[in-house]
């Protein structure tokens, strides 16, 4: 069937279909018209030999049958049928038609099956006959005279033909004529086949060339073998590689110089994200030292004399307390309760911005105490939402700036949840795997969500960006306007070098 | 010649003496009969004592051809057609009838006068006599017969063999008449004649067969034998049997029969201006006649069919009228 498909056909199957096709039907047709018009050749010619031989008889027979002399009649059959083999049988009739003279071949022949009658008519010699009547008698007229034949009729002349010999005669014909025309196609086929070659090659040279010029290799050659159309298409070729190969060589060139040019911009840029993350994670160090020493003195300076100012009070409300009573006396002991009451609170708010600057928990606890810590406290002080914490893995060698930083993201990320999400559910996890280095932040809830795209610029966002990113981790913030918010956030072990 | 004497050779002398005398005067006396005629026909044209109307009844070429021939040698005669104008009373009338058609126009409407029959061959002259009710006629009757005579005709087939020549004449009971006629000419030209009767119910074969050992086939016109159905058959049937056939005409000589005389136009024409002239010197009118003035033709294909030699006496073989100088 992959012949039928003769639009996958090569070049050179279609230019021997294109030649030999021509052929093959003349070849068919003539063969054809040949036979049948040979049969019929021997039909019309049998046909018109049959007429003009009994014709002919029938001409030369007025004397015999007026005459009644058979014998010449005879004669004459008998040579005419075995002169002409295609005669089957001459029979002379008289005008009741019996049979005068009748003659069959004596040889092995068939009959044809129509028979050609010709009626014997009588001559009539039209001169002047000096009759009674007329115009006058000239005995030395010069005038033509002619021979015409009357409508009696004397008898018949009735001819059978044979086609025996004549149709081996045009068999013999058939076959000369078809041998040559079967070397005539056979020839036409070779010469086609020769053609289809003399194409083929040089066709499948340049597709060679084409397909190496497609892969790559743009340095070939074809060798112009012919002329005309594939002439100019080898030719093309080759004028085609030439440019190709220079266009690669400018483009390599050019490639090569955008790639010098790309590697300095990257080089740059690697240096200066390095610079980035060093001067974010300085920064960041520098925020956190400082915080801590806020901390510190707000724990250490400003909680002690808190504490001070309260033992001051309390002395002031027991002293109160000794004195007689009086209005006097129970307006200082409210009012030193009142400032004590008020260096409590004062205290507590001391305590927890220290809290807030350094975790101390962190210290104390570690990072999966201080999250967890942390968690328990939203989930405390936040009863519209449930917070759920869960790790996994040894938290203890993980360096204090990662513990900071995803203990800060997960602070930012719970606090946006309380601020923004609406969620009824919260989750942190927390995962540290040794074999890829790698500490793994999840934080999701099943709040409103938000659009990345849009929030993205956020303070909060671009502070755990900057956070992630300047330990050379790794952010992603999967949100969607359907609900619920995935924040993940991957930090390696190993920090980049200053 | 040997010597024998003087006297001999007186007698010789005048024996050679008398041969020249005899020979000028058998010259002389042709000279004086010609002259003599010549008057006559002078005295004849000058007197203008009969009237000649010349009768046709049709226009074809031929004639045309002969009325204009004989106006020449008749410069007088009126030219008719169908019906004849009445004649004068004072002048005899000579018709010439040219034709058969005309020969019976004239023949039924003449009531006194000659009439001259013409190009009118002498079976259909005398058909046409026969086929005229019997009546006293004061109209005085006479042809020149269309076809050859049967004398030239002998000679011309003796000629052909180089010697006496039997021929067959095969006759019909349209042409009886030509029998005791035939014999006549036959025996002049010391012709052995064979004269064979063909019926109307008969064979034409038959009739052929009969004559089958006779070299020679004298044909004449007859529309019973010689008719267009039978003249190719008889042809035919004469040749493959070796026969030679005379025939009547030029044109049966083209047809296939080997040779025959005949006469022109200007030949007949000569005849009757010959017979007419006759009439009014002696007032006796000749009897129908043969032409006499011919020319003869030979069909060379069929000759070498049958292997006989033509030499120049036979094809020269003729007789033409003396041509009289205006």
């Amino acid at each position: 069937m992959k012949i039928l498909k003769w639009k996958d056909w090569g070049i050179g199957a279609r230019l021997i279909f294109i030649t030999t096709l021509p052929i093959a039907l003349m070849f068919c047709s003539i063969v054809w018209y040949s036979y049948h018009s040979r049969l019929l050749e021997v039909q019309e010619e049998l046909a018109e030999r049959g007429h003009v031989i009994a014709t002919a008889i029938a001409d030369s027979s007025e004397y015999g049958l007026t005459s009644g002399i058979f014998s010449d009649l005879d004669k004459v059959a008998n040579s005419l049928v075995q002169a002409d083999s295609s005669i089957y049988q001459i029979s002379i009739l008289d005008t009741d038609k019996h049979v005068a003279v009748r003659t069959i071949t004596t040889g092995q022949r068939d009959a044809d099956n129509r028979v050609f009658e010709v009626p014997i008519r009588k001559k009539l010699l039209s001169m002047d006959e000096f009759s009674e009547d007329g115009t006058p008698h000239i005995s030395g007229s010069k005038e033509a005279i002619s021979l015409t034949v009357s409508d009696q009729v004397i008898g018949y002349v009735r001819v059978i033909m044979s086609p025996s010999n004549m149709i081996t005669k045009q068999k013999e014909r058939f076959y000369v004529q078809l041998t040559l025309i079967s070397c005539v196609l056979i020839a036409s086929l070779f010469f086609a086949f020769y053609l289809a070659r003399n194409l083929n090659r040089p066709m499948a040279d340049s597709i060679a060339a084409l397909r190496q010029i497609r892969g790559g290799n743009y340095a070939v050659h074809v060798n112009v073998t012919t002329g005309g159309e594939i002439g100019d298409l080898q030719s093309s070729i080759n004028e085609m590689s030439i440019s190709l190969n220079q266009a690669k060589q400018n483009l390599e060139n050019k490639v090569l110089e955008r790639t010098k040019d790309l590697e300095a911009s990257r080089n740059d840029a690697v240096k200066a994200d390095a610079e980035k993350r060093k001067l974010i994670q300085k920064m960041n160090s520098i925020v956190e030292d400082e915080r801590k020493s806020i901390a510190i003195e707000i724990h250490d300076e400003l909680n002690a004399m808190l504490i001070g100012a309260k033992l001051e009070s309390q002395r002031i409300l027991t002293l109160a307390s000794v004195v007689a009573v009086s209005n006097e006396a129970e307006e200082i002991k409210v009012r030193a309760q009142s400032i004590v009451s008020l260096i409590k609170d004062l205290y507590a708010r001391g305590r927890a911005m220290v809290t807030r600057l350094r975790p101390e928990v962190l210290d104390m606890l570690g990072l999966h105490g201080a999250i967890d810590e942390m968690v328990r406290h939203y989930d405390v002080i936040h009863p519209a939402c449930r917070f759920e914490f869960h790790s996994n893995g040894d938290f203890s060698t993980l360096e204090s700036g990662v513990a900071i930083a995803a203990y800060r993201l997960t602070q930012e990320a719970l606090s946006n949840v309380v601020k923004h999400s609406q969620a009824s559910k919260a989750s942190v996890f927390l995962v540290l795997d040794h074999e890829k280095n790698l500490l793994q932040l999840v934080i999701s809830d099943n709040g409103i969500g938000f659009d990345p795209e849009t929030v993205s610029s956020g303070i909060g966002v671009i502070g755990m960006r900057e956070r992630v990113y300047g330990f050379n981790g790794k952010i992603e913030i999967h949100s969607g306007k359907d609900g619920g918010t995935e924040i993940t956030a991957r930090f390696p072990l190993f920090q980049i070098s200053a | 010649m040997p010597w024998n004497s003087a006297g001999n050779a007186v007698r010789y002398i005048f024996c050679r003496i008398s041969r020249v005398f005899k020979r000028i005067s058998i010259v002389v006396v042709f000279l004086i009969l010609t002259f003599a005629v010549e008057l006559v026909r002078a005295e004849r044209h000058d007197t203008q004592s009969y009237d000649f109307q010349i009768v046709t009844t049709d226009d074809t070429g031929a004639t045309k051809k002969i009325v204009e021939d004989l106006l020449k040698k008749f410069p007088s005669a009126q030219t008719t057609s169908d019906s004849i104008n009445r004649h004068s009373k004072t002048k005899k009338t000579v018709f010439i009838a040219i034709g058969p058609s005309a020969f019976r126009s004239v023949l039924s409407q003449a009531r006194d006068g000659v009439i001259v029959s013409a190009f009118t061959s002498s079976q259909a002259y005398h058909a046409i006599l026969e086929s005229m009710p019997e009546q006293p006629r004061t109209v005085s009757v006479t042809a020149i017969y269309a076809e050859p005579s049967p004398l030239l005709q002998f000679r011309l087939a003796s000629m052909l063999f180089k010697r006496p020549v039997k021929v067959a004449a095969i006759l019909s009971n349209k042409t009886t008449y030509l029998e005791p006629v035939l014999q006549h000419m036959a025996s002049q030209s010391r012709t052995d004649l064979s004269i064979e009767y063909y019926g109307t119910t008969e064979a034409l074969n038959r009739v052929l067969t009969r004559v089958a050992d006779v070299p020679v086939i004298l044909a004449t016109p007859d529309s019973t034998l010689f008719n267009a159905e039978n003249i190719h058959t008889i042809l035919v049937t004469t040749y493959r049997r070796n026969q030679v056939v005379i025939g009547f005409s030029a044109a049966l000589v083209k047809a296939g029969a080997l040779a025959s005389t005949y006469s022109e136009i200007e030949d007949i024409n000569a005849q009757v201006d010959e017979l007419i002239a006759d009439y009014e010197v002696s007032g006796k009118l000749a009897e129908p006649q043969f032409p006499k003035y011919f020319s003869t033709i030979v069909n060379e294909n069929v000759a070498r069919s049958l292997n006989m030699v033509v030499d120049d006496s036979i094809k020269n073989f003729s007789r033409k009228p003396v041509v009289r100088q205006p």
